[in-house]
């Protein structure tokens, strides 16, 4: 691990002065009395920061555990003369930091699930944008895997997008969606009836031939389905659906 | 309190009201009957703009309505569903199969008008694909 | 983390509007959690299901709605009791498709897929379904 850094040196002053500042007025040594309050927060402060940088959780705890190997040298010299004195000093000390250490974990797990939640939240925003690409008419590209999580968001996107844009076609495009399987065919009925209810039509475009032998093979029955190929096509077959058509200008 | 139900040309029109109770409900259910009884209507709009829940109770007077309704003769559109209430009903397992449903009002005026020719043999006023 | 965080509300299920005002509750209890639009109806239809039966089968009842947030984690759990007959068979009403003869029976197995667990105990003169919702969010 190295020298420790300057930051490293700044939080170890700012630990030891909340420390000292607990021990001294701490009716016991236990890290929820109220007088270790400042060290509690300022240590789940430090490691909410580290796992926001993307340290280790043992770099953290090594941080905290420095301590122990710190103090043991520092006691033995202070109480030399009375070995038991050293040794239950040494033992209220060492629970401190135990406890300390307990407490930075939870802090560090508890920063990094806000970290995976923010991402994951991101990233549902990413995977499912809707787009009005004609009058009456949204499409949403679906890129990925779609896992149960994902197909009850791309749902409530895509039927929101409906309501919003007042769409009687929904185009859902599966071409970047890497794994077809009966799960997936399964939420996309469901997307399906689900659009009818709004009075809209889903129209599902680019199943791979892979998706396509699979499906088949499985069984599942996709007759309820509308499919085209390619965007292009399940695009025409929109128009079509609307009564319209694109032609050349003469 | 009744529900009120329009009459627009040959259409019924009715808009339940926001957390409209069972009670409620299958009273609208028996008043659009008996409308339908006493005039020589042609269709149905029911519209659930404002319902943000509907739930499986709600989505079987609905789905009984349209049936009831088409034995009588007449043609059914619900109107205005919530994108999240249908996200539901799907998720519960409730697709009310046999309904047809649209958008808008607007959309449901015409999704009526073009159902009712297409089942007495009139071609439709405006030109839509037969899957429409 | 602290108790302050956690809402609750009790509503007695008497007749069909107290129906409306428990989902009512759920939903602003979710809202108040920052659970998402979608969450919120998922929610409110699922105590509208289970506070029905409770009214229907278990001749009323009484509905707690329970908000508590800890850390990145929002939970809602609903708790409906009734003094009524029971449920028979517990893991039939489980079953989509199950019916008592009318479509009620289609509230239970509905209510369990919108939501990310359901319990049910019951016995004769007690019956109680624990729902519960949990999310995670950035602070």
């Amino acid at each position: 691990m190295g020298s420790p850094s300057e930051t490293d040196h700044l939080h170890m002053v700012a630990f030891l002065d909340r420390l000292t500042l607990g021990l001294q007025h701490a009716a016991a040594p236990v890290i929820e009395d109220a007088a270790f309050a400042g060290l509690r927060g300022f240590m789940a402060e430090i490691a909410g920061a580290r796992a926001r940088d993307g340290f280790y959780p043992s770099a953290t705890a090594a941080f905290v555990m420095s301590f122990k190997t710190a103090f043991i040298p520092i006691l033995s010299a202070e109480y030399s003369g009375s070995p038991e004195r050293c040794q239950s000093e040494i033992k209220t000390l060492g629970d401190i930091v135990d406890q300390l250490a307990f407490l930075t974990f939870d802090a560090y797990a508890t920063a990094r699930e806000q970290v995976i939640t923010r991402q994951n939240q991101a990233m549902l925003v990413l995977s499912t944008p809707t787009l009005r690409i004609w009058n009456q008419v949204v499409m949403m590209p679906l890129v990925g895997i779609i896992d149960t999580r994902r197909a009850q968001d791309i749902m409530e996107q895509l039927l929101m997008a409906i309501s919003r844009d007042e769409a009687k076609v929904a185009i859902l495009d599966v071409t970047a969606v890497p794994i077809i399987d009966t799960r997936v065919a399964l939420h996309l009925t469901k997307v399906v009836a689900a659009a009818r209810l709004l009075g809209a039509e889903v129209i599902v475009t680019g199943f791979s031939p892979e998706a396509a032998q699979t499906l088949v093979k499985l069984d599942i029955d996709l007759s309820r389905i509308r499919t085209r190929g390619t965007l292009r096509a399940g695009l025409a077959e929109a128009l079509r659906f609307l009564g319209l058509r694109v032609g050349a200008i003469t | 309190m009744r529900i009120p139900i329009l009459r627009l040309g040959n259409i019924l029109l009715t808009s339940l009201p926001p957390d409209i109770t069972d009670e409620h409900a299958e009273r609208l259910q028996s008043d659009i009957l008996e409308r339908l009884d006493q005039t020589a209507v042609v269709g149905v709009i029911l519209d659930i703009t404002a319902l943000d829940v509907v739930d499986s109770y709600m989505a079987r007077i609905l789905a009984e309505t349209a049936q009831m309704t088409r034995l009588m003769g007449s043609e059914v559109v619900i109107t205005g569903m919530n994108p999240l209430v249908a996200v539901t009903l799907i998720e519960m397992g409730r697709e009310l199969t046999g309904v047809t449903t649209a958008l808008t009002l607007e959309q449901g005026v015409a999704s009526l008008k073009h159902q009712i020719a297409a089942r007495d043999g009139d071609p439709p006023e405006d030109p839509v694909d037969e899957c429409g | 983390m602290s108790a302050g965080d956690d809402r609750r509300d009790v509503v007695a299920i008497e007749a069909s509007e107290d129906i409306i005002r428990a989902r009512r509750s759920g939903r602003d209890i979710a809202r108040s959690l920052d659970f998402s639009l979608a969450d919120q109806t998922r929610l409110a239809t699922a105590i509208s299901e289970i506070a029905r039966n409770a009214l229907h089968y278990g001749g009323g009842g009484r509905c707690e709605i329970l908000g508590h947030r800890a850390g990145v984690q929002r939970e809602i759990t609903i708790i409906i009791s009734d003094a009524g007959p029971g449920i028979p068979d517990v893991a039939q009403a489980m079953i989509p498709g199950f019916s008592t003869g009318h479509s009620l029976g289609m509230g239970i197995p509905g209510a369990r897929k919108l939501m990310d667990r359901l319990d049910i105990e019951s016995r004769v003169g007690r019956t109680m379904v624990v729902m519960t919702m949990v999310r995670r969010f950035t602070t």
